[in-house]
């Protein structure tokens, strides 16, 4: 069985808003959502700032939930309640006969929960509430109560790749007919465990996020959650679902070189990128735009430039290459999955956001980076490329449904 | 089902039963693993000392090349893929590094090591963080270790989807493979014992009332059935289905077990977590069943595979 997969609803939580509309309102605008963290002290990170999502508040009964999750999971849950109700669906989707699946991705999981649980560990008294809201599997299982999922449930956790590899996975699910729906996407939370240890890798800049400028230092981290609704073309179209664009392939790989550094040539990123493509059945002459990882940090960009420039040749000097990282930070486990949400939307709307923060050229980063304010364009095709610790990559094809 | 027939090569097995396949397969003679008292941890605090732990794991014996500083969950998995490379006579590095692919599945990954940078900073502020320990902290440290180690270019995902997560990995390195994606994948999972994760279970009771947690990694090498043929590769297994569903009955249709006899394990070896089901596959190979259905049913969905021996 294989069928074309389309992504007919979306869901954000941001430091840029916590609805699609506004999110993207805000991002074409080149707005910002960093500020002094608030959840916690976060004084001794190499950077107090951070994309922190504002005035959070969590209805657990609104999810049937007698207690609230880990904040990870309320982003989740958040996230993918929107997406669904962007679809025009209703849950349990058990009722409605459709064979649901979820694809969850997270670095930290319930990092929350996790600190909670190893101060009272520490003190002898281990707390087994704690540890089951930090496990990965915390998400899914609440999806799958919450949402009434009746298809099988998967976590992937590829680091920063994790959200796109999410989105690619459960496509995988629905074109081979695993499901007949799948939400996937990516969540993570603000905390000083992941902050403290991207600290002391000097992954996070002491100064501000500059995505491909000569001055980048490094980048800054957000938190949040990107859901979408996927399902086939076939069966949107018959309840008059609309489409905001296709998954036309994606790939994810391995650089096979080091833990926390990328690869100097580029040669894994070159590979998924050009492993996307195949998959897609995209040609260079095709692809109109494409949401960057962009973190800001020195080896990164010139790589991810180089490995675009490498697939793409000189197509990759004629379309526009924009990291929304410079306005909501790196979300992590759901970096990847906020740039598809991103990508779609520049592709359902003709418009492509900018490149927040960007300063100067570098004379090693020479593309159109759609330099701090969004830009009207026709996307036919688009890629969003990911990369993270450990060497993971992944890259996501999306296409306009005509 | 698979769109061809995979075969499984080699298998790398560290579990209380044993490390390797001929002590898996004399502990499944003789129906005993090593379940009690854990050593890598002082349990004598909880209400109950029993788990099932890797006996006489020495991690160095078991690595390609030195490491510094390894979690025990990590040390496990790339043990795993030593024996299974091994197992398998794989001549490793003349396949095409973008052709390798991993797949890999632990619910809970390095939690000694999430432990030791989560406890340092609490107790001396962000500026004592390790960058050594913290890289080695993710859940897909195992699995992106392995892919340095054995130059893994190609699909290198972990799964993290609690009991489902080795589950999910080998079925999508079978899929990998039975597509013709990549020639070889190093598919399996891993679990270690952790005191993290035992201290969890005797506050939920969970210990009290039977459950026994353990550690073990599974790696099989698997490849196309008509690939390892074409090298003379000596194939333990073939799989002929697998799948993951919403429910253990409907991935046992949807993998093509119907009439198959389910794998029942001769022992007890505990919960294995994440590596359950590498587990139930790894000891079915090994106890030489002529055909079975290996499944696995939890919170999150059910998957089976169908294994036969390969004639």
């Amino acid at each position: 069985m294989s069928r074309r997969v389309v992504i007919t609803g979306l869901g954000i939580v941001s430091p840029l808003g916590c609805c699609v509309g506004e999110f993207w309102q805000r991002l074409l605008a080149g707005e910002r959502g960093f500020s002094r963290i608030g959840r916690f002290d976060p004084v001794g990170l190499r950077n107090e700032r951070a994309g922190e999502v504002k005035d959070w508040a969590f209805d657990a009964a609104a999810f049937g939930l007698q207690e609230p999750p880990s904040l990870a999971s309320q982003f989740a849950l958040v996230a993918a309640a929107e997406a669904l109700r962007d679809a025009g669906l209703s849950w349990p989707l058990v009722t409605a006969g459709l064979q649901a699946a979820c694809v969850t991705s997270t670095n930290f999981a319930g990092a929350d929960r996790w600190e909670q649980f190893v101060r009272a560990f520490l003190a002898g008294e281990p707390r087994a509430e704690l540890f089951a809201s930090a496990a990965f599997g915390e998400t899914p299982l609440l999806m799958r109560e919450v949402f009434g999922l009746s298809g099988p449930a998967g976590v992937t956790s590829i680091a920063c790749s994790s959200g796109a590899a999410a989105i690619g996975l459960a496509a995988d699910w629905v074109r081979e007919g695993v499901c007949g729906l799948a939400i996937a996407g990516g969540h993570d939370c603000l905390s000083p465990w992941p902050l403290a240890g991207l600290s002391a890798l000097h992954t996070i800049t002491a100064e501000d996020i500059h995505p491909f400028s000569a001055d980048r230092s490094g980048t800054l981290f957000g938190e949040g959650a990107a859901y979408v609704v996927l399902e086939p073309l076939d069966t949107a179209r018959a309840r008059g679902a609309a489409a905001y664009a296709e998954v036309a392939g994606w790939a994810q790989n391995n650089n096979g070189y080091h833990l926390t550094a990328p690869d100097p040539g580029a040669e894994g990123m070159t590979q998924v990128v050009a492993a996307c493509l195949a998959d897609a059945g995209l040609s260079v002459e095709e692809i109109d735009y494409i949401n960057a990882h962009g973190t800001g940090t020195q080896p990164h960009d010139p790589a991810e430039t180089l490995a675009i420039k490498q697939v793409l040749g000189w197509r990759a000097y004629q379309i526009p290459i924009s990291s929304i990282k410079g306005a909501v930070g790196h979300l992590m486990g759901a970096a990847g999955a906020i740039e598809i949400v991103a990508t779609a939307l520049a592709i359902a709307h003709g418009a492509v956001p900018p490149t927040a923060g960007y300063t100067s050229p570098d004379p090693t980063c020479d593309l159109d980076y759609v330099p701090n304010v969004g830009r009207p364009a026709t996307v036919r095709a688009a890629l969003s490329i990911s990369a993270g610790i450990g060497g993971s990559n992944a890259c996501v094809a999306l296409r306009r449904v005509e | 089902m698979l769109p061809s027939p995979v075969a499984v090569t080699g298998l790398g097995i560290l579990s209380p039963m044993g490390i390797g396949r001929h002590a898996t397969a004399e502990a499944l003679d003789g129906g005993r693993a090593n379940l009690g008292p854990p050593t890598v941890f002082d349990a004598a605090l909880y209400s109950v000392q029993r788990a099932g732990e890797v006996p006489g794991f020495v991690p160095k014996a078991l690595l390609e090349t030195p490491k510094t500083y390894l979690d025990r969950c990590s040390a496990l998995t790339l043990a795993a893929c030593y024996l299974a490379v091994r197992d398998a006579g794989l001549q490793w590095l003349e396949s095409l590094p973008e052709r390798r692919s991993l797949s890999h599945g632990t619910a809970f990954g390095c939690l000694d090591s999430m432990m030791a940078f989560t406890s340092r900073i609490q107790a001396a502020g962000a500026k004592s963080a390790s960058p050594i320990v913290f890289s080695h902290s993710f859940i897909n440290t195992p699995a992106s270790l392995a892919a340095i180690e054995y130059s893994v270019r190609g699909p290198a995902p972990t799964f993290a989807s609690g009991d489902l997560a080795g589950a999910e990995a080998i079925i999508y390195g079978a899929h990998l493979v039975g597509s013709g994606t990549v020639d070889f994948c190093l598919a399996g999972g891993a679990e270690a014992l952790s005191e993290a994760l035992y201290a969890a279970l005797d506050d939920a009771g969970r210990l009290a009332a039977g459950l026994t947690p353990s550690e073990a990694s599974v790696m099989l090498v698997l490849e196309p059935l008509e690939a390892a043929l074409a090298r003379g590769a000596g194939i333990v297994a073939v799989l002929t289905g697998a799948a993951l569903a919403g429910s253990l009955s409907q991935a046992l249709t949807a993998a093509g077990a119907e009439n198959v006899q389910p794998w029942v394990a001769p022992l007890d070896w505990g919960h294995a977590f994440g590596a359950e089901f590498p587990l139930r596959v790894a000891t079915a190979i090994i106890a030489g069943t002529e055909r079975a259905a290996v499944g696995i049913s939890t919170q999150l969905g059910g998957a089976a595979v169908v294994l036969e021996a390969y004639k």
